[in-house]
């Protein structure tokens, strides 16, 4: 019988329930902040260690009989009550609600759990070790429980079945040989069909005595009356399920009618309060003086303003507006509105918040208005794991920063600059013509994407002073480095850098990397170029190779490309080159 | 006695318990869906998508848009191609053996000429008869490609011969694309991190009784006829509750072929599309993901973007819909035959352990345990042992978990993309999710069964797919 104290199992699953809500809803929740502590500490990692050491060693020790406790005195009392409800639990439905833990963590992708199984797959030590844990704790349990009834069965079978036994082992291994080497044409088909069948038909002779010696059949069908008899014992719940379903339906219908009309008074709201919001920053900053005076006199106005966060919103929003749009005095009034306004709490608020799109919208703020306060926490952000605040905090920091080198903070990032990072920097620098400063740090970064992204600000800006610096890079491994600064190469138009060009070809390159070498030729090559190109076409049978590499002679040399399609007498040179023409 | 007692014990408690774990799926998916939304929502309020318009990183597409007897609206339809927004774009018209003037109608109306190719056959294909480019440059993206007639498949594997760009989007060429639609499939491409993004799918919304313009739609309305409109909300179903929940923990096995973006280089390496299959946008990316794990290729993701971006005409008639249900069937069973290998096997991860085994059991083996269980519970009807009461209540059950989810569905696209807008239109929604269980399900049930027994009948073949077009609609 499985003996169930309900209160540990109400424990383990609210405490289970509990970490798992605490993951979906906090960003820096418990699990990553506590691996983060795990990570950084080394007194902690020793300390979790030890305490999972104590607590597997105080299992095995109750389930094996063993006295381990005399060895570690100390700690026996002080986790004595956890492994008591262990015990008490039965190892069984504990390992049961683990599963079901695990697999709720593994649905909701906790950070702990992934870092877990990726260290289980790239560590064989580990996978070896806790696959001979698992089938230690088994056997131990097998043997506890069913150790002399399996003991016995051998025993009883084994004068019967001792010859056709061994030979039947001996038979198994035999076939899983034949299989693994497929040696099946020199067993002959008929004999490896008679080994399946004798190895097979002697497993299901053992497994049916061995059903019966033990009762299988019937401790199955005990089973599953008892399970059968909860499961339909438990349709009395289902009125109750109906009744909820019933009341969601009713909600979800009530939510979604009010939506429909919320959304067309709130768009209807917005509208007019945005248009007299308008008006009303117009009218202030266009004044005479803006000072105090006037915010006194205006001060039941902007009480209605403050009062609520929607009209709060929308008058900083139409605020911000304003702010694009001006320049000079009216600038720093706008400025002086909204510290009076003490509207900037609401966006050290948001920058502060632990949503991150509240976080989002406090550095658009603070970048809008040039508010350089928060800038070390900024450049904090630029490291975070959400994409989207990450990009904004690096667009924040392309407006706030007053550096000659406003891409300072790349050289320390830790995670991959995404193209869409890079699309949206760029585009920044691009639109507002800002300087992009010295790029010499992001190109010898030791972070691939960094390194890119100066190589495509070099394309962007047309920035032709790192000439030495890309030739270096082109050796680098990554590949879109490499692809990029041979591309880059072409805007040097000297016989130095097409004769390096041609050096570094390499048969061994990966394709992208070859084709991108033949176009920098094609653009910038020479003489020399020809006689290279010439010798690879004739022995290149690929055929995007030889439509690129044709192509580029034809921009090099078109009469040396003339010559080497007139030589050719398959004609596969005329037909490219005809593609070439036409495409 | 006690024997048949057990035994009908024994099915009750099968059929419960079958049913029991779909619910809990559902609801875990819906989760998931709602979760995935919710920050997908807050992300896109931030995202400027013209920024991708001016880059020059931004990666090169290319459409491929199979079309076989497709005159009646070719034209309309490359033009709304031709209208999309993207900078480094092509389109890949491939006339696919059609008989009637499809091609004659796209060289008519785009001044195409043939050109000479040289064609890189990397994934095998039927001969391409010819390859024609417009003189006129304002279509200079267009490539019209003619060849002999082998099947969308094959149609989209010579596409994949003749594209040029490191993106593959694969259409159906009666469908409206929004002109926003390439910049949004491409930005998980181009947000890739640690993961490689070898996939991108999008959602499908039904266009019938929709205001079509030239290439685009003016204005959205729910469909007029019954059949059309269950089938917005099985879409509606399918795509926000179901594929945003997969796509959320990477276990997406199935991007629509009408509209999905992939990475070339990984489709020729995986011998680009199965032309032994009809669901071969399916095949495709369970191929793809599967080539994934067996070369440790590292880790991957297959995206998913859940703004209403392609728009197709759905069928509208019972012949037509039965066609393509049983066409859907067959090839989620090709796709599970032929990759049967992943179920259950840890090396698949995520894949083998949940998401092949999701469709085997609930997308393919849920109709047979449906029918099965109506035969048997007309057995029990003719021997007298139903508990009317018990049925009634678990028949309410049922019923009302079906509308719940339903109305989920509805409640998350009215809360997102408010695709929508009139009263009515969520009126009928509401409605049709009412009726829904007892009028269109068992039909679907009808022709997932009808599909396997083609399919073990060894059928192949798409059927005839009538269409009316979208020229033929309100302007």
């Amino acid at each position: 019988m499985v003996n169930i104290p309900s209160t540990y199992i109400f424990v383990y699953l609210v405490a289970s329930i509990l970490v798992i809500c605490m993951q979906l809803l906090l960003p820096s929740s418990l699990v990553p902040g506590t691996i983060k502590l795990y990570k950084k500490h080394k007194p902690f990692r020793l300390f979790l260690r030890l305490m999972l050491l104590l607590i597997s060693v105080f299992v095995v020790s109750k389930i094996s009989g063993v006295r381990f406790g005399a060895l570690v005195p100390v700690f026996e009392s002080g986790i004595k009550h956890l492994t008591v409800s262990l015990i008490n639990t039965s190892l069984v439905a504990s390992l049961l609600i683990t599963m079901l833990v695990v697999s709720m963590q593994l649905l909701f992708s906790t950070s702990l759990l992934q870092y877990a199984v990726k260290l289980y797959w790239s560590v064989r030590l580990i996978r070896i070790s806790l696959w001979l844990i698992l089938l230690s704790i088994l056997g131990f349990i097998i043997l506890k429980f069913a150790g002399n009834q399996i003991i016995a069965f051998f025993i009883l079978i084994a004068p019967e079945y001792k010859h056709l036994t061994i030979a039947s082992i001996v038979a198994f291994f035999l076939l899983l040989y034949v299989k693994k080497n497929n040696l099946y044409e020199y067993l002959e088909v008929f004999g490896s069909v008679l080994l399946i069948i004798w190895v097979g038909l002697f497993g299901i002779i053992t497994f049916i005595h061995f059903a019966i010696h033990f009762q299988l059949l019937e401790a199955a069908i005990r089973l599953f009356v008892r399970v059968n008899s909860i499961m339909w014992g438990g349709y009395k719940v289902i009125p109750y399920l109906i009744i909820l379903m019933v009341l969601i339906d009713i909600y979800l219908l009530i939510d979604i009618a009010v939506r429909k009309v919320r959304k067309i008074l709130i768009d209807y709201l917005e509208k007019k309060i945005r248009v007299s919001y308008q008006g009303k920053i117009i009218e202030l900053i266009y004044d005479d003086v803006v000072d105090n005076v006037l915010m006194i006199k205006e001060q039941n106005y902007f009480k209605r303003v403050k009062r609520l966060f929607f009209t709060r919103q929308i008058f900083t929003e139409e605020l911000l507006r304003m702010h694009e749009i001006v320049s000079g005095k009216l600038y720093d009034r706008i400025h002086f509105i909204f510290n009076m306004l003490l509207l900037s709490n609401d966006s050290h608020n948001y920058l502060h918040h632990r949503l991150w799109y509240y976080k989002v919208n406090g550095l658009r703020i603070y970048a809008q208005l040039g508010n350089r306060n928060e800038i070390l926490y900024i450049q904090k952000l630029t490291n975070s794991g959400n994409s989207v605040l990450r990009s904004e905090a690096q667009l924040a920091l392309a407006r706030l920063s007053e550096d000659e080198n406003p891409f300072g903070y790349l050289k320390n990032a830790r995670q991959k600059l995404t193209d869409w990072e890079q699309i949206n920097l760029i585009h920044y620098y691009t639109h507002h013509q800002k300087p992009v400063g010295d790029l010499t740090e992001l190109l010898n970064s030791y972070n691939d994407s960094v390194v890119l992204f100066g190589l495509n600000c070099i394309r962007a800006f047309n920035r032709f002073d790192y000439r030495d610096l890309i030739i270096e890079l082109t050796k680098r491994k990554d590949i879109r480095v490499k692809n990029t600064a041979i591309e880059l190469l072409e805007m040097f138009d000297e016989p130095e850098i097409a004769e390096f060009i041609l050096k570094s070809y390499d048969n061994q390159l990966p394709l992208s990397t070859r084709i991108k070498i033949i176009n920098t030729l094609g653009k910038i090559g020479d003489n020399s170029t020809v006689v290279f190109l010439k010798q690879l076409i004739s022995s290149e049978l690929d055929l995007e190779m030889s439509i690129e590499l044709l192509a580029s002679l034809n921009k090099v040399d078109p009469q040396a490309a003339l010559h080497i399609i007139q030589a050719d007498s398959t004609h596969r040179l005329q037909r490219i080159f005809d593609h070439i023409t036409d495409n | 006695m006690e024997v048949l007692k057990f035994i009908f014990r024994f099915v009750d408690s099968i059929i419960f318990v079958f049913g029991i774990f779909i619910m809990l799926s559902y609801i875990v998916l819906a989760i998931f869906s709602a979760i995935a939304l919710y920050y997908y929502m807050h992300k896109n309020k931030f995202i400027d998508y013209t920024t991708i318009l001016s880059s020059t990183i931004a990666p090169s597409v290319s459409i491929l848009a199979p079309a076989y007897n497709e005159g009646k609206t070719v034209v309309d339809n490359v033009r709304s191609l031709l209208s999309l927004h993207y900078v480094n774009l092509e389109i890949i018209i491939i006339n696919d053996g059609s008989k009637d003037d499809t091609l004659a109608k796209l060289i008519e109306n785009y001044q195409l000429k043939q050109v000479r190719f040289e064609i890189n056959y990397k994934i095998p294909c039927n001969d391409i008869r010819g390859v024609y480019r417009s003189e006129n440059q304002a279509f200079g993206k267009l490539i019209v490609v003619d060849k002999i007639n082998g099947g969308k498949a094959d149609a989209l594997n010579a596409g994949i011969n003749i594209a040029s760009n490191e993106l593959i989007t694969s259409i159906d060429v009666d469908c409206i694309l929004e002109s926003d639609a390439i910049l949004k499939m491409v930005k998980p491409f181009v947000e890739e991190n640690d993961k490689k993004v070898i996939a991108s799918g999008g959602v499908i919304r039904v266009a019938n009784n929709c205001d079509v313009g030239i290439g685009k739609i003016n204005k959205v309305r729910f469909p007029n006829k019954l059949l059309a409109g269950f089938q917005v909300l099985e879409y509606s179903r399918a795509f926000i509750l179901g594929r945003m929940a997969w796509s959320k923990i990477n276990g997406l096995l199935l991007i629509s072929g009408a509209f999905g973006m992939f990475n070339k280089d990984l489709v020729i390496r995986v011998g680009g599309y199965d032309k032994r299959t009809v669901g071969e946008d399916m095949e495709l990316v369970v191929r793809m993901r599967r080539y994934m794990h067996d070369n440790k290729l590292g880790r991957y993701i297959v995206s998913f973007i859940p703004d209403p971006l392609c728009w197709t005409e759905v069928p509208d008639t019972l012949n037509v819909l039965g066609r393509q249900r049983d066409r859907w069937t067959r090839g989620t069973m090709d796709t599970l035959f032929m990759h049967k290998v992943m179920f259950f096997n840890p090396k698949y991860k995520l894949l083998g352990l949940l998401s092949y085994p999701y469709w085997f059991f609930f997308e393919w083996l849920a109709p047979y345990v449906e029918l099965f269980g109506l035969i048997y519970f007309g057995v029990l009807v003719c021997l007298g042992l139903v508990n009317w009461l018990f049925f009634g209540t678990l028949l309410a059950l049922v019923y009302t978990f079906a509308f719940m989810l339903t109305l989920f569905s509805i409640y998350f696209e009215e809360s997102t993309f408010n695709t929508y807008k009139r009263k009515t239109d969520i009126l009928k929604m509401i409605g049709l999710a009412l009726i829904e269980p007892f009028i269109y399900h068992p039909m679907v049930v009808y022709w997932a069964i009808k599909g396997n027994i083609s399919y073990f009948r060894g059928e192949k073949g798409w059927g005839k797919m009538d269409r009316a077009g979208f020229s033929t609609k309100k302007t």
